[in-house]
């Protein structure tokens, strides 16, 4: 149970960091969210019933409830952030009418020269 | 009436705002009524705390009277009322400037009493995993308040901001979890009691804890995303983030380090201290080549939370001294440099030339006074020559820096009609009464530090 689960934990966590590197905002929505369940399976696995220091010792493989409740609460708040992250995607998406992390890579810059641009001029007055 | 009072009522206070349409006048209003409420119930038990005993400044309470052990602890002592009142009264000017200004969403007011409420949580906590919950609830407030507008800029230095979050939170989780498993208990007081932890474990939860938070926060060298979203976001809200949120990195770190894992601070904090000199030097050096001026106030924030990781490692009742000292100062200008961009007329001209005098650290603010108590601690025998090479350093870029703002800052400040904003005037006016009076705050923090400690004053 605790390899299965360690193998698990691996398994998310390398998916999510790939896919966080895909070329597409949504790939990377993914992945975040894939990354927040293995921090989350990681915390379960911490209460399972062989490894866990029980509250109630009554036989020794009872999981430990705090763990689990650490996990609950993990849970709830990774639910609310990738509620937020796909708002903001949205948002994403209707302003610049891509997904593509390139092209957004791209505007960034184009945004960040206009306002060089605009801001050049009164920099300079001293010169 | 308790110091847990003010936790109560911003926490409220945003869950109500929130369902009503925060647009209106009267409903921002009464936001700001609450903040300052808040502000003052925070000062004044602050000032009550300091004045007592050490041994009787500490309030603490389990949460739902269960039994001890059981229960999640609350803990407000003299550090935890220090940060609280600085943020509440941040939290209380950027939200009268935004009522003098304009309220554009409805849910402005609301976000942002409850990272107040979060906040205050994270600040009046006595539980390591309570302090992530409220932490989250108030950073997941920062990612709606990041937003705030929808504009091109906003959503994607929104979208970059929370991505970096995620991954921050993930390396918190693991960090707790590996806490738990190894010693069995959350609560920090516990924590702090069990000498018989392994160090390597307790090292590696650290690093862990301390790169999430270095994520979250956007402390070197995890600060590249900082820039682009300060300037991407509205300036009230990066005012918010700047001088409240990023708070809560000195926090956790004087009490998970210091307070908690003394022994794990003590072995890291070569490492502290070189990235807090790498980080002062970087940030000033950068900061003066920027031309959007948030950005600029940006890389001064990177610069500050140097000298705070700096004075962090250095430890003992100077270091710390000093850390609360530039957190105070740092705050007090990053609020008014960002807010002065926001507004015109006099309280623009004012709040821009005492954050830039404060911040280059000049007589007469409250950053010289940090900057002082940032020396003397530099100055101990043990201390390499490192931190105090790279404070002289940063000094004159940071000057320079500071200069190059309040170009930015005044070239069209007259442009525009004022727009009234006159209580902004307030903030100066801090920075600089609080420097005319220094032995009084030098008393306060030393007094802080050393509850934190453990030591005698």
């Amino acid at each position: 149970m605790n390899l299965l689960a360690a193998l698990t934990i691996g398994v998310l966590f390398g998916s999510g960091i790939y896919m966080m590197m895909r070329e597409d905002v949504a790939k990377l929505a993914a992945g975040t969210l894939m990354l927040g369940n293995s921090a989350i399976l990681l915390l379960v696995s911490v209460a399972l019933g062989e490894r866990g220091v029980s509250a109630t010792t009554v036989d020794g493989s009872l999981a430990d409830p705090l763990g689990q409740a650490l996990a609950l609460t993990a849970v709830v708040i990774n639910f609310g952030t990738t509620v937020l992250l796909s708002r903001i995607m949205v948002a994403v998406e209707r302003t610049h009418h891509t997904l593509d992390t390139e092209k957004l890579m791209r505007s960034e810059v184009e945004d960040e020269a206009r306002i060089e641009g605009k801001t050049g001029d009164a920099g300079d007055q001293d010169q | 009436m308790t110091p847990l009072m003010s936790l109560v009522l911003s926490w409220t206070g945003g869950s109500v705002l929130l369902a009503l349409d925060g647009s209106r006048r009267w409903i921002a209003n009464l936001a700001v009524l609450c903040l300052v409420v808040v502000a003052l119930l925070d000062i004044s038990f602050l000032l009550l705390f300091a004045s007592r005993a050490l041994e009787d400044s500490t309030l603490e309470l389990i949460s739902g009277q269960w039994p001890q052990g059981v229960g999640i602890r609350l803990r407000v002592d003299t550090l935890s009322l220090f940060f609280a009142s600085i943020t509440a009264t941040v939290l209380a000017v950027t939200m009268y400037h935004e009522t003098r200004v304009r309220v554009e969403s409805r849910s402005f007011p609301g976000l942002l009493l409850l990272m107040c409420a979060g906040l205050h949580g994270a600040f009046f906590t006595g539980d390591l995993f309570n302090f992530y919950v409220f932490f989250e609830l108030a950073i997941v407030t920062s990612f709606g308040l990041a937003a705030y507008g929808y504009g091109r800029a906003e959503s994607r230095g929104t979208f970059i901001y929370m991505t970096v979050n995620v991954l921050g939170s993930v390396l918190f989780l693991i960090g707790v979890a590996s806490i738990y498993h190894v010693s069995g208990t959350l609560d920090m007081a516990q924590l702090s009691g069990i000498t018989a932890l392994g160090s390597t474990d307790v090292m590696l939860a650290c690093a862990l804890l301390v790169t999430a938070l270095g994520l979250k926060l956007g402390l070197f060298p995890f600060h590249a995303w900082v820039p682009v979203v300060y300037s991407h976001a509205r300036l009230p809200v990066a005012a918010s983030l700047a001088g409240a949120l990023v708070n809560i990195g000195a926090y956790g770190l004087l009490r998970i380090g210091w307070g908690v894992f003394p022994y794990a601070t003590l072995e890291g904090r070569t490492i502290l201290l070189i990235l807090g000199a790498l980080a002062t030097v970087y940030g000033s050096v950068v900061a003066i080549s920027r031309k959007n001026a948030a950005e600029l106030v940006a890389y001064t924030a990177i610069a500050q939370a140097g000298y705070i990781l700096m004075s962090l490692s250095i430890g003992g009742i100077a270091g710390i001294s000093a850390t609360l000292l530039i957190v105070l100062s740092g705050s007090l200008e990053k609020t008014m440099m960002f807010l002065a961009l926001d507004t015109h007329g006099r309280a623009r001209r004012a709040c821009a030339l005492t954050g830039a005098i404060s911040l280059a650290g000049l007589p007469l603010t409250v950053g010289f006074i940090g900057k002082v108590q940032l020396f003397n601690s530099l100055l101990a025998p043990e201390v390499t020559p490192l931190a105090l090479g790279a404070l002289l350093l940063s000094t004159p870029f940071t000057m320079t820096a500071a200069f190059r703002y309040w170009q930015l800052a005044t070239v069209d400040a007259d442009s525009a009609t004022p727009t009234g904003a006159h209580l902004l005037l307030l903030l100066p006016l801090i920075a600089v009464g609080l420097a005319l009076a220094p032995e009084g705050l030098a008393g306060l923090v030393q007094r802080t530090s050393a509850q934190l400690l453990g030591v005698g004053p």
